[in-house]
């Protein structure tokens, strides 16, 4: 085994903690459900597929009007093709202020342009200030969900971990006292940075507008108090106006925590007096999947979460497991793009439940994609192990009925002399986890149906 | 800023966005019918049409007892069924692993076998699912879009073509329901959590008319059991820990039934229970609805 | 060719097809049909009261207190009388409007001072018009100003539950949020 099959059965040893990380999550999952429980609420996910889907053809337009706006309100506006183009940019504006230090609130696509390790190989402390991203960040891991990083960190080992790295009393667990802990810690790093790096959760075109949610206000605290404000955001969060904006918010939290929206909503569009803002708009392989019909609705990712909450898979595989920055069903959509050879498993990572399409507030059909990107691995000669000469077999067998009747003959056969002990060996991964052997009845039907005088 | 007038101009526009919710394609018994009679021009369905029993390749071998109880079934409720179906397989294992060469001979054959019947009644939501949403767009042909049209997974076949989502049975037990994701998301055959609906479609239907049937809540009533397909040996550590968690929530509301209207999810959940020796009896729907008529 | 150009070339060469815009999908009926199903009260109640009265019902459920301060009494001494000893710690600021469906309410930057005051207060007061609310942010996305530089959507205080999904209050923002509405 490789890919998810082993990381996967690695994080499953210890079943009582996989156990415990897949109740938490479903708890996520149930929050979701209440908090989606509105009238309108099938109506809103078409507008948000809707909203969507128009941003994305009429892209460059609506950059190129958001650019338009946010230079007349003296936002300076950058533009990065790739990862190492976007960490330039960021690192080119630090440098010229003089900046050591940065804080910085939670951005996926920060995390995917690895811009915390090329700015401290620069000489430059980052903080990440959202409580959960700052736990990973102290432990030296990346992210294990998109909109919780933290989700399979245990109460006493962040106290454990804070106790090592912000001097809190040893055996504290009580979230309250160690939440508290980080606001002090926190709020140090985010007043005293020389500039402070947010993400986005959507650009308006209409209003020029960078809009950033969060609970605990480090985005605020972090755009608001130093200096400089630099934005950075992928080309796919361009919406087109205030009223889609709306679709969206309403979309977004309850689909991600449930709640009705987050505790702050910030539309920014102007710096503040005596600062600067910046906005990077960041490709790094968006225009590619957009030119690919089939896959280009992955770019209407919203980055809710709800996909992952509901993911059997993801609950019971962690996220570490999908080898990505972005996890669960959507990553197993988002991955191999980056890179097949490397992801391949991701897209056999899944039963096809068909969960993570019914909740996405987007309505994005990720089984079909994942469907598509199988038939792609298999067309790439990347299937996962044992597939490549199984399959093809079974093919021929299948499609025909004398030979599929020959062959069921014959393993009625061998089932009958060879040991069971043999068969449910460690090589078969069927029984290795815990089923039993199969049995093939010693009549089928067919034969049952010849035999009463009615069958083919 | 904001007086009385706006705000019923805009609760008018909430009002539009209620109102011009779609109605979804739903399974529903209701769904069903509605969905049957504009395919039959607004006729009442002709019991002398040609109706065939087609039996995917797993139920075949490892569970013959569910096809059998599907043909008494269908027989006891006035149905003439055909047994010459004659393709193995819809090539659903193949296509969901990817290997869509490998699928196309066996969808092929299949919508070849297909040609001659007006109605395919499977005893398997996953095999429906596939015939119906992917062999077309596989093949593209007449005889995959006829195959698709004609195919019709058990329950949704006596609730809406039959128009019996009530039979006269007794089946006196604690029932778990699974009705298996192809049928659940695919087929919209049942209520869906996602989506906010109640327990519904033409399995519950069917199920909960019979005398006597007591149908537990489940904590997950629509979580995935873990089969998938080549994901059951893939990712079998994964695989078999999501039937496990199924079985304990099913356990843990005293079940004594765990009824399936998907026999791979059957073959899988049944294998876990016979290793872990429990007392829990596996059954498809076609098998609790002709016990329950007997 | 700058980045900006291969950026802009590409999305074009993709030739994504035509969508319509979203708004198109959800609120171009004419004529508004009859509501299908009943609807809580917040998107079905007219009277202001009720608006109100949800408003206050959704504050509370994440986190923050609402007041309304009758025509007989003034704010400061509702004030005086809300917040007691913290009134020192106490940020108050305007708001223009709130929104029923989620309990936020909208505050712009041409009302306050320092961008991040709303943040770093301890406690936090908003004060909003009486008359100023509406039931979603259908409504409220149309009402932000249209020159607004900075403007927020505030639903309660601080929050996170990323310590085993724990809800801790005041996380780095406010500890606690009040919103008030003030007649007339
Ligand atoms: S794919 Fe959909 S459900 Fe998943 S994170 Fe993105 S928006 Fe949310």
């Amino acid at each position: 085994m490789s890919g998810h099959p082993a990381a996967a059965a690695g994080f499953l040893i210890d079943a009582e903690r996989a156990a415990w990380h897949d109740q938490s999550l479903w708890f996520m999952r149930q929050k979701r459900d209440a908090g989606s429980a509105i009238p309108e609420w099938e109506s809103l996910r078409l507008a948000g597929q809707a909203l969507k889907t128009h941003a994305m053809s009429r892209l460059a337009d609506l950059l190129e009007e958001f650019e338009r706006r946010a230079t007349a309100n003296g936002v300076q506006v950058h533009w990065a093709r790739d990862a190492q183009a976007h960490n330039e940019i960021v690192l080119g504006i630090l440098r010229s202020a003089g900046v050591t230090r940065v804080s910085k609130s939670k951005s996926m696509l920060t995390e995917e342009c690895g811009l915390n390790p090329f700015l401290e190989a620069q000489g430059i402390e980052v903080v990440d200030t959202d409580l959960g991203e700052r736990i990973v960040q102290l432990a030296k891991e990346p992210p294990s969900h998109i909109v919780i990083p933290a989700i399979h960190w245990k109460r006493e080992e962040i106290g454990e971990l804070f106790h090592r790295t912000m001097g809190t009393p040893a055996g504290e667990t009580s979230p309250d006292a160690l939440a508290a802990a980080a606001r002090v810690h926190l709020r140090d790093a985010l007043l005293n940075a020389g500039a402070g790096i947010t993400g986005a959760n959507a650009l308006v075109a209409e209003t020029g507008g960078v809009v950033v949610c969060t609970n605990e206000g480090n985005a605020d605290l972090g755009m608001h108090s130093p200096p400089i404000h630099i934005a950075c955001a992928g080309i796919e969060k361009m919406i087109a106006t205030r009223d889609d904006l709306g679709v969206l918010l309403r979309l977004l939290a309850r689909s991600g925590t449930g709640q009705p929206v987050t505790a702050y909503t910030t539309h920014v569009t102007t710096p503040r007096a005596g600062s600067a803002m910046h906005v990077v708009l960041v490709d790094n392989g968006r225009t590619k999947r957009l030119a690919d019909a089939t896959m280009r609705s992955a770019l209407h990712c919203i980055r809710c979460g709800a996909c992952l909450n509901t993911c059997p898979v993801y609950r019971r595989s962690g996220g570490y497991s999908y080898g990505h920055v972005i996890q669960g069903p959507i990553g197993a959509i988002l991955a191999p793009a980056v890179d097949l050879d490397r992801h391949h498993t991701l897209p056999f990572a899944s039963t096809l439940c068909g969960s993570c399409g019914d909740v996405c507030p987007v309505r994005i059909d990720i089984p079909a994609q994942l469907l598509a990107w199988r038939a792609r691995s298999a067309a790439a000669g990347r299937l996962p192990r044992g597939y490549a000469s199984i399959f093809p077999l079974l093919g021929r067998v299948l499609s025909k009925l004398d030979r599929y009747e020959f062959a069921a003959r014959m393993a009625r056969r061998f089932q009958k002399v060879i040991p069971a002990s043999w068969l449910s060996g460690r090589w078969n991964p069927w029984t290795r986890p815990g089923r039993a052997l199969p049995v093939i009845a010693d009549e089928s039907f067919r034969e049952w149906a010849r035999r009463a005088g009615r069958g083919s | 800023m904001c007086g009385e007038s706006s705000v019923k101009k805009t609760l008018v526009f909430v009002h539009e966005l209620v109102a011009s919710s779609p109605t979804r394609s739903r399974g529903g018994a209701d769904g069903v019918v509605i969905e049957t009679r504009q395919r039959f021009g607004g006729a009442t369905f002709d019991l002398m049409m040609r109706v065939a029993l087609a039996v995917p390749c797993y139920v075949d071998q490892f569970r013959p007892e569910a096809a059998r109880a599907t043909l008494t079934l269908l027989e006891r409720l006035g149905c003439e069924v055909s047994l010459g179906f004659d393709a193995p397989c819809c090539g659903q294992p193949m296509f969901n692993a990817g290997v869509v060469t490998a699928a196309r001979g066996a969808a092929h054959e299949w919508a070849r076998a297909s040609a001659e019947f007006d109605a395919i009644v499977m005893p398997s939501g996953s095999c429906t699912h596939h015939v119906r949403h992917h062999v077309p767009a596989l093949l593209d042909d007449e005889a995959s879009r006829h195959a698709a049209r004609v195919t019709y997974e058990l329950c949704e076949f006596i609730a809406g073509v039959l128009g019996k989502p009530q039979l006269t049975g007794r089946f006196p037990h604690r029932v778990a329901m699974h009705l298996g994701c192809h049928a659940q998301r695919g087929l919209r055959l049942g209520g869906s959590t996602e989506l906010h609906e109640p327990p519904q479609g033409p399995m519950h239907t069917l199920l909960s008319g019979l005398d006597g049937v007591d149908i537990v809540p489940l904590d997950r009533p629509d979580e995935c059991c873990g089969f998938g397909g080549s994901f059951a040996v893939g990712e079998a550590e994964v695989s078999v820990v999501m039937g496990r968690d199924k079985l304990a929530d099913v356990a843990r509301h005293g079940a004594e039934v765990l009824v399936s209207s998907d026999p791979s999810c059957l073959l899988h959940l049944d294998a876990i229970v016979r290793h872990g020796g429990s007392s829990l009896r596996t059954m498809h729907i076609a098998e609790l609805l002709e016990e329950a008529t007997r | 060719m700058s980045d900006r150009d291969i950026i802009l070339a590409a999305i074009r060469a993709a030739r994504v097809p035509a969508a319509p815009p979203a708004s198109a999908a959800f609120a171009t009926s004419a004529a508004p049909a009859p509501l299908a199903s009943p609807s809580p009260a917040f998107t079905t109640r007219t009277d202001d009261e009720a608006l109100h009265g949800a408003f206050l019902r959704v504050l509370a459920e994440v986190g923050g207190r609402g007041v309304i301060c009758q025509a007989t009494q003034s704010l400061d001494e509702l004030l005086a009388a809300e917040l007691g000893v913290d009134k020192e710690s106490a940020v108050i600021v305007r708001g223009r409007f709130a929104v029923v469906e989620n309990g936020a309410v909208y505050v712009d930057a041409a009302d306050i001072g320092a961008r991040n005051s709303i943040v770093l207060a301890e406690h936090l007061v908003v004060v909003v018009p009486y008359a100023a609310i509406v039931p979603t942010m259908h409504e409220a996305v149309r009402l932000m100003p249209v020159d607004s530089k900075c403007g927020w959507f505030l639903s309660g205080p601080s929050k996170t539950a990323d310590i085993e999904q724990s809800l801790v209050f005041g996380a780095q923002g406010s500890r606690t949020h009040r919103v008030i509405f003030e007649m007339g």
